[in-house]
């Protein structure tokens, strides 16, 4: 069974070294390590998100505002950066804001229980409407920790925000396999009515994810102001779900839940930014970059819908009969 | 009298008609006293041409929600529709061959999402999303992101700029026919119960011998052509295209369907509560416009009612389950 | 010490509108097995939910132990040693047995909040050798076979150390070849001290493995019986409150025209199967859940696909084997899950009874809905369907009107050939009574067969011209019903020669 899993992230690997090599030979510029340096940063605020929707995915949901919930917290840190507040109390702040507008959609979704989709479509709309009030100028970030933090290297290769990606992705992988939460939140995905039995607060448990993913967000918002340092509200996270679904789904989740690793999602997120890289190196109009996105979705799911039916085939499993 | 009120108010769907008719009757007063245009018929006839492609949009994507699914291609779809119609008319296509191709392709594209949906059993979200994308993409590839401008004929934009008896524009009469045939079609014909019986219980359903898969499919498949239908149109219209043109226009539509009545998990709701929906939102936007509320806070107004709506319809739904 | 482990005295339980459980009492002796019995809606699940802390309970006192107890959750109930096994096999299909056996254990997280996997893989293992099972415990929980789920939901119960299991409805899922297996478990767990409450539809069952059995009727005890003292018949007729016989009202029909004719179909769970029926006759197919009786239920209908086979209506050979042909070609089926498959709940009453038919009664291309409603009316008043009117949503109506709405959908059709799989099944005993007088009536009015699949033995002995008995997914046996007594049918039926 151990292959298995292997199995499961090998597939993302896989995508990710067949476009290595395409693009290394298309450009040999893309193999360059200036390169390679701007892939890791990239790489990294779509990574953190992309393991943000992955744990709501995991419990069997989805949210479709995070792009949006990224806008706000990048306005509410420009805001709180342009007030000279020092970072600890601005990076305080802008989590607990993530976790609060987490906590929200989760409450929407389990205690009045509305479906996810129709609560994250018009929080989408709801959020970037309070950004675009909050961001009438652009904030332009000037505190030095910051645009350090945006632009500094550990021993002048590895790009800070990168960093802090691989960070956050170990720290979810470790929450997720080895505490309580985590097993809860597989359970949940895996089978919400055999949680139900066993003793689990299945609500409670996707509020989390949706509070434990606002956090994410709330991280990546500060990297994001870090990097970039102007911030205006209307150019953030445009076409970000896409993509973040991509990542997930390329990463080896399923989206009805319960599978998955943060190791496939790295990956899933590699090959994004990669192909994004790429084909502008390449010197393709980035507008294919928007049509292959999709593609890769409907071919992802297409794949999973192979994996499964072969497994169902195999196993013969009465027990889902019409599930 | 009084016993008909509470008849009414007693029905789902009448209640529904009631408040909107009542909001719409509010609005038009409200709205009247910031500018006397609102409520005239040169306001009339703007609304509904503007809002004559969502508005036919919504036609189909009712029947789509009340089989329980959802379609979030539509945007993408109406515009990659009137992009192909639009390079086939520049390559000297005749009009009428330019358009009945450029619907076969948005008919495909349903036929796609549909077959993805019903027959590999997908999830519809996932798999619209995916086809969204792409299809949004490969409009920006189309003039590399540019727009298109410019026909060797284009006698065509006479629909979409001239009105019937100088009042109602011929695009919204085009809509008032689908929602006809629509409504006839649902009243008369076993369309209607077999839809409505998918969309609240989609396996007893097929064990009463109603071609479940094939409803599913074919109701993609329709709102694919409807999209394409509301391309050309558009194309009319605008005199023109451009790549980023009906981005959104899937959460305008749903917005009015729920607002109409249709219910998110489906199987409740009827056309002519849609088309209501339609011109409340038509009205409440053209309302926000004169009072000048800045795009921005449009948006998350739309999102507050679209919450608004699922949590009403979601109550009575609960209410009606305890009885 | 006492002698009782639980006893739960004067348990009432009042929802809005229904008293549930009146006075209801369960005492079990440390160490039995009490079998626990009761018709449907008779408060079985209920008296258990509220043992494990599901439902709160109107009155009464629960004692565990020689202690008080109330318990608020099941997390509770089993810390104190109760563990539920459910009807349902719960297992995670994405973690592996180690995981499926301890997930959400307090015990298993370390100081600093993380999960010991390797103590569960250890104990795991432990836990399915003391069981002397062979599962590998880090296989996945999609791998296992039912049994194998099954074995791991009593490895979870017994790794909480539960002194006290409950068994809801065990054999449920259970292929009809395994319950002997899966017996010797329960033995083996009693002989190890562990007391256990079972509860079962399958008198075979009970008589098979319990010690006592508590009946339950309408919410009250009606008695509490020694199993190896009491004839079966005796503790059914607790259970239902009546002579049985009474309400089977069928009396044999002759007719030898060929309606049906399968052979050598082959399907999922079954293989094998031929058969004929006839116009006017009541063919019972009586088999163990298991025994493939669904399957070829669906199958017939075009649900399921068949792999092999023929299957003839009328003289014609049926090609297309799917739902919409074979309602075309005037095949009915009521199926088993009612709520499910069998009614759309949000639908009133006509748009029900409409769903199948409508379409037969046109104007032009136009449906004639007027017409459609007086159909709809004849039935109600014809089949006595109690709602206030048509437009009633079928969710309002009991189990036994919603049956009657799922029947008069299809008899407005007038098919040739009805399926009934289980129709008296969550239904009470008035309309039950009333379904087995329509089903007499239908054969001797209507030119249709009708094929009646029970796993109750007195339906299919009290209602049918001729008995088909499953075992296995083939064909036991095809008998007349006149004169076949009970016993024979359930031999036959669990694989026994003649």
């Amino acid at each position: 069974m151990k292959n298995k899993k292997r199995t499961q992230d090998l597939a993302p690997l896989i995508s990710m070294l067949l476009l290595i090599i395409l693009f290394t030979v298309i450009t040999p510029r893309f193999i360059a390590f200036s390169n390679i340096k701007t892939i890791m940063k990239q790489v990294s605020i779509n990574g953190i998100l992309g393991v943000a929707l992955f744990l709501i995915v995991l419990t069997g949901g989805i949210d479709i505002s995070i792009g949006s919930t990224l806008s706000l917290l990048c306005v509410l840190t420009g805001f709180l950066e342009s007030k000279q507040l020092p970072f600890i109390v601005i990076f305080l702040i802008v989590v607990i804001g993530g976790a609060i507008v987490g906590y929200l959609k989760g409450f929407l979704v389990t205690k009045i229980n509305l479906p996810d989709l129709i609560v994250t479509l018009a929080a989408q709309n709801l959020i970037r409407g309070i950004a675009l009030m909050f961001s009438v100028e652009t904030y332009i970030i000037t505190k030095p920790f910051m645009i350090a933090l945006g632009s500094k290297q550990l021993f002048g290769i590895i790009p800070v925000p990168f960093l802090c990606f691989i960070a956050m992705a170990v720290l979810v992988a470790v929450i997720l396999s080895k505490t309580r939460l985590g097993r809860r939140i597989y359970a949940v995905g895996g089978n919400s009515d055999a949680a139900t039995q066993a003793g689990i607060h299945v609500g409670r448990t996707k509020r989390s994810a949706y509070v434990f993913s606002g956090i994410l967000v709330a991280v990546a918002a500060i990297l994001y102001s870090s990097i970039y340092q102007n911030i205006l509200a209307s150019k953030i996270g445009g076409g970000t779900i896409n993509t973040l679904l991509a990542i997930v789904l390329l990463g080896g989740a399923s989206m009805s839940g319960g599978y998955g690793r943060v190791l496939g999602i790295v990956f899933g997120a590699f090959t994004m930014a990669i192909l994004n890289n790429g084909m502008i190196l390449a010197r393709s109009t980035d507008y294919w970059v928007t049509a292959l996105t999709g593609i890769l979705i409907l071919v992802s799911m297409l794949v999973q819908f192979l994996q499964n039916s072969a497994v169902f085939k195999r196993k013969g499993l009465g027990v889902y009969r019409n599930k | 009298m009084k016993i008909q009120l509470k008849k009414i108010l007693s029905n789902y769907n009448l209640r529904r008609y009631v408040i909107l008719i009542g909001i719409l009757i509010l609005m038009l007063i409200g709205f009247s006293t910031q500018s006397a245009v609102y409520a005239s018929m040169a306001n009339f006839t703007n609304i509904t041409s503007k809002f004559a492609e969502i508005g036919l949009i919504a036609a189909s994507m009712s029947l789509v929600m009340l089989t329980g699914d959802i379609d979030l291609s539509v945007g993408s779809v109406m515009c990659f529709s009137a992009f192909t119609a639009g390079a086939l008319m520049q390559n000297s296509v005749p009009i009428p061959a330019a358009v009945i191709l450029a619907l076969a392709v948005a008919t495909l594209i349903g036929l796609m999402n549909g077959f993805m949906i019903a027959v590999l059993n997908m999830q519809p979200v996932i798999v619209t999303l995916g086809t969204m994308t792409a299809f949004r993409g490969l409009c920006y590839v189309f003039r590399k992101g540019g727009p298109m401008r410019g026909f060797p004929d284009e006698s065509f934009f006479w629909f979409g700029n001239s009105t019937l008896f100088g009042v109602i524009p011929y695009s919204f009469i085009l809509v008032i026919v689908v929602f006809a045939i629509f409504a006839f079609g649902m009243k008369y014909t076993r369309f209607g119960l077999d839809i409505r019986a998918i969309g609240n219980n989609a396996s007893a359903a097929e064990f009463s011998g109603i071609k479940v898969k094939k409803y599913r499919m074919g109701l993609f498949t329709l709102n694919g052509f409807i999209s394409g239908l509301a391309g050309i149109v558009i194309l009319s219209r605008m005199q023109g295209i451009e790549a980023a043109l009906g981005d959104g226009y899937e959460f305008d539509a749903i917005t009015m369907c729920l607002l109409g009545g249709i219910s998110i998990n489906g199987g409740k709701g009827t056309l002519f509560g849609t088309f209501i929906g339609i011109l409340v939102i038509g009205y409440l936007k053209s309302g926000m416009n004169i009072v000048h509320v800045s795009a921005y806070y449009q948006s998350a107004i739309l999102g507050a009612i679209i919450l608004l709506a699922v949590i009403i319809g979601n109550l009575e739904f609960n209410h009606r389950e305890k009885g | 010490m006492d002698e009782y482990i639980l006893r739960m005295k004067d348990i009432d339980k009042v929802f809005p509108g229904a008293k549930v459980l009146d006075h209801a009492c369960l005492d079990v002796k440390k160490g039995e097995i009490m079998g626990l019995i009761g018709e449907n809606g008779a408060g079985k699940s209920t008296l258990l939910k509220i043992l494990t802390g599901l439902y709160t309970r109107t009155s009464g006192t629960i004692m565990f132990k020689g202690r008080e107890v109330s318990y608020t959750s099941i997390d509770e109930a089993a810390d104190d040693g109760i563990a539920l096994m459910h009807q349902e096999l719960n297992i995670f299909p994405n973690m592996t047995v180690a995981e499926n056996i301890f997930l959400n254990r307090r015990d298993y997280v370390s100081k600093f909040g993380m999960v010991q996997k390797k103590r569960m893989l250890e104990d795991a293992r432990q836990v399915l050798n003391r069981l002397g099972v062979d599962i590998d415990v880090t296989a996945m929980g999609s791998d296992l076979s039912i049994h194998e789920q099954q074995m791991v939901e009593i490895a979870k119960a017994m790794s909480m150390n539960a002194e006290l299991i409950i068994m809801d409805e065990p054999t449920a899922a259970l292929p009809e070849n395994e319950v002997e297996i899966f017996f010797n478990f329960i033995r083996k767990l009693n002989s190890q001290g562990i007391t256990i409450i079972y509860v079962s539809h399958k008198m075979v069952e009970i008589e098979n493995i319990c010690n006592r059995v508590t009946i339950l009727r309408n919410g009250t005890v009606v008695d509490v019986v020694e199993v190896k003292d009491t004839p079966v018949e005796v503790m059914i007729n607790k259970m239902v409150g009546r002579e049985l016989d009474e309400y089977y009202v069928h009396t044999p029909t002759q007719n030898d025209e060929v309606l049906l004719k399968v052979s050598g179909l082959s399907g999922k769970n079954f293989e094998d199967v031929d058969f004929e029926l006839m116009k006017s006759e009541v063919l019972g197919i009586y088999g163990l859940a298991g025994s493939g009786t669904l399957e070829l239920a669906e199958t017939l209908f075009g649900y399921l696909k068949a792999d092999k086979g023929e299957i003839i209506l009328d003289g014609n050979t049926i090609k297309k084997g799917n739902i919409d042909s074979m309602v075309q070609n005037k095949v009915a089926y009521v199926p088993l899950n009612r709520k499910k498959d069998g009614f759309v709940k949000g639908m009133s009453v006509f748009e029900n009874i409409s769903m199948v038919g409508c379409d037969l009664h046109r104007k032009g291309m136009l449906i004639d809905w007027p017409r459609n409603k007086e159909i709809c009316d004849e039935y109600m008043k014809t089949l006595a369907i109690k709602a206030v009117d048509r437009n009633t949503h079928v969710n309002l109506l009991s189990g036994g009107n919603q049956q009657k709405v799922v029947l008069s959908k299809w008899l407005s059709i007038h098919p040739k050939v009805l399926i009934l799989n289980e129709p008296t099944r969550g239904v009470d005993v008035g309309a039950k009574a009333e379904i087995y007088n329509l089903i007499d009536q239908l054969v001797k009015t209507e030119d249709l067969g009708i094929i009646l699949i029970s796993s109750e033995a007195p339906e299919v002995l009290g209602m049918t011209d001729r008995i088909l008995i499953m075992h296995k997914g083939r064909i036991a046996a095809a008998l007349k019903t006149e004169g076949l007594e009970q016993d024979r049918l359930l031999k036959l039926a669990s694989g026994g020669k003649e």
